[in-house]
């Protein structure tokens, strides 16, 4: 009697791990977005790197005399704009991110002249120590 | 009947995988979209890149360069992938793999706590349904909401408490099932978890060893310390390198972070659920009150004391400051539990030893009464009451885990991999790309170059001061190896725009740290400079671990020929298998070949040094006043407000002797009482009233070191900022005391004012005019 239960409950621990893994290996992947246009993507770099002093003013009033709070608030703010941008325009956040990234690798020759006192260094991770 | 089918695995395993399969099954169909929350840009970040540098490069994920600029993933106290549920992610996907993951690790809480509770109770019903409630509980649907997958490694706490008990009553299998249990954690980025499991370990530890006859109370300490030491050794592979990590990056929490019992309460029986986003502390420990309510009836019986003793502690360690005596601020005061944060996750430990007496509650409430009807009325009530428990934290899980906001993550890897500037909120759409995130957050000062550069024309490039000696160019790259063509004239210094850490090796040239940066000396001619990384950390980690294996292996063994390990003949060996890790574990460490890290930098948040040599020119106002506790305010200085009306403090200080870790600086911002007071804007205009004080205090300075750290008598340089956008014009001073975190045991006397003006045992470090 014994080692039919246990027969049984090995089936049913196996069946059950069975439909899980393949019910998660099957589930489908999301449709995959429309790139953005070589246009859409020189106004995604233009409007994040107009919006930058302002970011950054904020944040300085956000976080006096702290570097990296300073710049992950303005990090934050630029999400929520590469966000707007990208769900607005139905692109991937990358294409945003590739826009950013191509702009200030390249400003010049991909005409954004917008670039005041825009920073691509890093400022090192110094998280703050209040967690209440 | 059913109690006797309890004790056999297969039919506990199939009544724990039920209970798994419908807990993660709404969510499975969502098991390939990314969870937006946050936190899970680095998390899934360092899970993705460690599977794709395995898959894709065929390296072990050793350097992750995807973020930060950097770092040694095994180092890094949040990465996971050091666990056996790397296969799932290896065989599915990093995305799939997080629900498998939830699941598997629900079956093996499940049975952990089974086995656990039994150690306890004879009836192996009662423990079988009482299992689940640990494993279901409500942080565990926090933890997935939030995609802190390595939470799930807490399910692995009741094993370590089940090898400590065995352990206790002199079983070696106790030894191997708490250490490699501790080493799975740990592997599973279980390190925020660890001061917990520490805790809970030396509760039952006690609490079995009071169990233990007087008479063998010595061999169940050999064993307990010998199982202590297992597991440190089994985890040495991933012990080593992190322990590096953090003693040069030390993690700070400052703050009093505190739960009312309400608070508490609201946080075991209220209902779980989203609010913006996140979910709150109501429900985050749900087990509901039918739960407590057994936990009430089994504490009848003599037998639970002692863990009801813990889940009494563990609740006030949860309650963190809000008691009049902390015993969570006590804990901190030892050095290894200084960081410990979220002093609610203590419920976790309390839920786990409450268990114990509802185990009791449903074997024994039953058999109070005589007749037949007494006790099947009492037991389908009781075990009514577990199950409808269980159901409700299913369903609470249910509740956030549908309610996550899901993305898309869109891959393309074919280009060159570079940094960026990057974004850690969204950091994982960079690392899809081949790109890394020079946007950064840990929970650590992960150490970072300020030479990073998320805008260079190439990765690898020759130092300013040679750049004319030649040209560079990248050959190959892999996240573990980089190899560069050096074209020369005259030595030059080769720059890495990535990270430098101990256990990177160049095959021509010397690897140095620029400023944090990687780079390599190199000597002129033309030559393939390999840069590879191999840490020896990990590799005497290793070595360590699987000595410690082996020893475990020996050790059973001979328990199985000989008997028990500490019997009279039988202890030296043991004892000679218990140290023989800490020997090679020190033989590794003095043959270590790689530099080590610089001692933590004591710095302002605004990058300024904290400490200065004594002969410094300090521009800033004389003080000298002296407090009781003790501490001098040397000088001070106060920066009239700039722009964005944000004001620059800088205190300079001496700590004299030793402070208490609970010292905080009270800064306050006050308008001269002198003036005419600001006048009062009505209730419509609110939002213009004009302030009179601010407040700064602190009890690190720069978010670098407490107070109490500062060296001693060295001058500390603590400089501060506020925002006083709404400040009344006037004249303003700025004060300094000092005094314990908590604020109830008022400020430190002023002793000796020096020079300085002193109010109410405050010091004046400088004033400013608002116009």
């Amino acid at each position: 009697m014994d080692l039919y239960a246990q027969i049984a409950g090995f089936v049913v621990a196996a069946t059950c791990t069975a439909i899980v893994v393949t019910r998660a290996a099957t589930a489908p992947a999301p449709p995959p977005l429309a790139h953005a246009t070589p246009e859409q993507m020189r106004n995604f770099a233009a409007d994040v790197a107009m919006r930058e002093d302002e970011w950054r003013a904020k944040a300085a009033e956000g976080f006096p005399a702290d570097d990296w709070s300073q710049r992950d608030d303005f990090h934050g703010r630029e999400a929520q704009a590469v966000h707007d941008l990208a769900t607005g325009a139905h692109v991937p956040y990358e294409d945003v991110f590739r826009a950013i990234d191509d702009d200030l690798h390249w400003a010049g020759p991909r005409g954004i002249v917008i670039r005041g006192g825009r920073s691509a260094n890093a400022v090192p991770c110094h998280p703050r120590p209040i967690f209440d | 009947m059913i109690s006797r089918l309890a004790r056999h695995l297969p039919l506990r395993l199939a009544f724990f995988a039920l209970l798994a399969a419908v807990l993660v099954w709404p969510v499975l169909g969502d098991a390939a979209r990314l969870n937006e929350f946050r936190d899970v840009h680095h998390l899934f970040l360092y899970e993705r890149s460690a599977i794709d540098t395995i898959l894709r490069y065929g390296e072990l994920p050793l350097w992750n360069p995807y973020y930060c600029g950097g770092f040694d993933a095994v180092a890094a106290p949040q990465t996971r992938f050091m666990s056996p549920t790397l296969l799932l992610g290896l065989l599915f996907g990093a995305q799939r793999a997080e629900i498998l993951t939830v699941f598997f690790f629900a079956i093996l809480g499940m049975e952990g706590t089974y086995r656990w509770l039994r150690l306890r109770t004879s009836e192996p019903l009662a423990a079988l349904v009482v299992a689940p409630i640990f494993a279901l509980s409500g942080q565990y649907a926090v933890a997935y909401n939030r995609g802190w997958i390595q939470f799930m490694g807490f399910q692995l706490v009741p094993w370590i408490l089940y090898g400590i008990t065995l352990a206790a009553r002199r079983k070696w299998a106790g030894m191997a099932f708490a250490s490699i249990a501790f080493a799975w954690l740990l592997g599973f980025a279980g390190f925020f978890a660890a001061p917990l499991v520490a805790v809970a370990a030396v509760l039952e530890s006690v609490r079995t060893l009071i169990e233990q006859p007087r008479g063998a109370r010595w061999r169940s300490i050999a064993m307990l310390l010998s199982t202590a030491s297992f597991m440190a050794m089994v985890a040495c592979v991933r012990l080593w390198p992190v322990s590096e990590t953090l003693l040069s990056a030390p993690r700070v929490m400052a703050g009093t972070p505190g739960h009312a019992p309400r608070a508490l309460m609201s946080a075991l029986v209220g209902v779980l659920a989203i609010k913006d986003g996140n979910t709150e502390l109501m429900g985050s420990f749900y087990v509901g009150a039918a739960f407590l309510a057994l936990v009430a009836l089994g504490a009848h019986h003599r037998s639970v004391l002692g863990g009801l003793i813990i889940a009494l502690l563990c609740a006030w360690l949860a309650s963190g400051y809000a008691t009049r005596i902390s015993l969570f601020g006590l804990l901190r005061e030892v050095p290894t539990f200084a960081a410990i944060r979220y002093p609610e996750r203590f419920l976790w430990l309390g839920i786990l030893f409450a268990s114990g007496s509802v185990v009791t509650a449903l074997a024994r409430v039953p058999f109070i009464g005589e007749t037949r009807r007494w006790r099947v009325a009492t037991t389908v009530v009781l075990v009514g009451a577990t199950l409808f428990t269980i159901g409700a934290e299913i369903a609470a899980f249910h509740r956030v885990a549908t309610n996550r906001t899901l993305g898309t993550v869109t891959t393309d890897r074919q280009g060159e991999f570079h940094q960026a500037r990057g974004n850690r909120w969204l950091a994982v759409h960079l690392e899809s790309q081949n790109i890394g995130s020079l946007g950064c957050y840990e929970t650590h000062r992960l150490a970072e170059s300020t030479l990073l550069r998320g805008d260079l024309p190439q990765e690898e490039y020759l130092a300013p001061d040679a750049a004319d000696a030649g040209r560079v160019k990248r050959v190959s790259w892999s996240p573990n190896k980089i190899v560069v063509h050096a074209d020369v004239s005259r030595p030059a210094r080769l720059l890495v725009n990535q990270n430098w850490a101990p256990g990177w090796h160049a095959s021509v040239g010397k690897v140095v740290s620029n400023e944090g940066l990687l780079a390599v000396d190199l000597p002129a001619g033309v030559n393939d400079v390999a840069l590879a990384f191999l840490p020896w950390s990990t590799l005497g980690g290793a070595a360590t671990t699987v000595t410690a294996l082996l020893a475990l292996a020996l050790i059973a063994w001979r328990a199985r020929r000989r008997g028990a390990v500490f019997a009279r003949r039988q202890w030296i060996v043991t004892a000679l298998l218990v140290l023989v890790p800490w020997g090679v574990a020190a033989a590794a460490y003095r043959m270590s070949p790689d530099d080590k890290w610089p001692p933590p930098a004591m710095k302002n948040a605004n990058g300024t040094p904290a400490v200065l040599a004594d002969d410094e020119h300090v521009d800033a106002t004389p003080a000298g006043a002296t407090f009781a506790l003790p501490l001098r305010v040397e000088m001070g200085k106060v920066t009239p407000p700039d722009e964005h009306r944000n004001l620059l403090v800088e205190v300079y200080f001496r700590r004299l002797e030793h402070i208490p870790r609970a010292t905080t600086m009270f800064v306050h911002i006050e308008r001269r009482k002198d003036q005419p007071p600001l006048p009062k804007e009505s209730e419509k205009d609110k939002e213009k009233q004009k302030e009179d004080f601010y407040n700064a205090d602190h009890q690190v300075v720069g978010g670098s070191f407490y107070l109490s750290d500062a060296p001693e008598g060295r001058l500390i340089h603590d400089a501060f900022g506020a925002h006083i956008e709404k400040a009344g014009s006037g004249a303003w001073d700025v004060w300094v005391a000092f005094g314990d975190v908590s604020g109830r045991k008022g400020r430190a006397r002023v002793t000796d004012p020096g020079k300085a003006t002193v109010s109410s045992d405050r010091v004046r470090v400088g004033s400013f005019v608002i116009p």
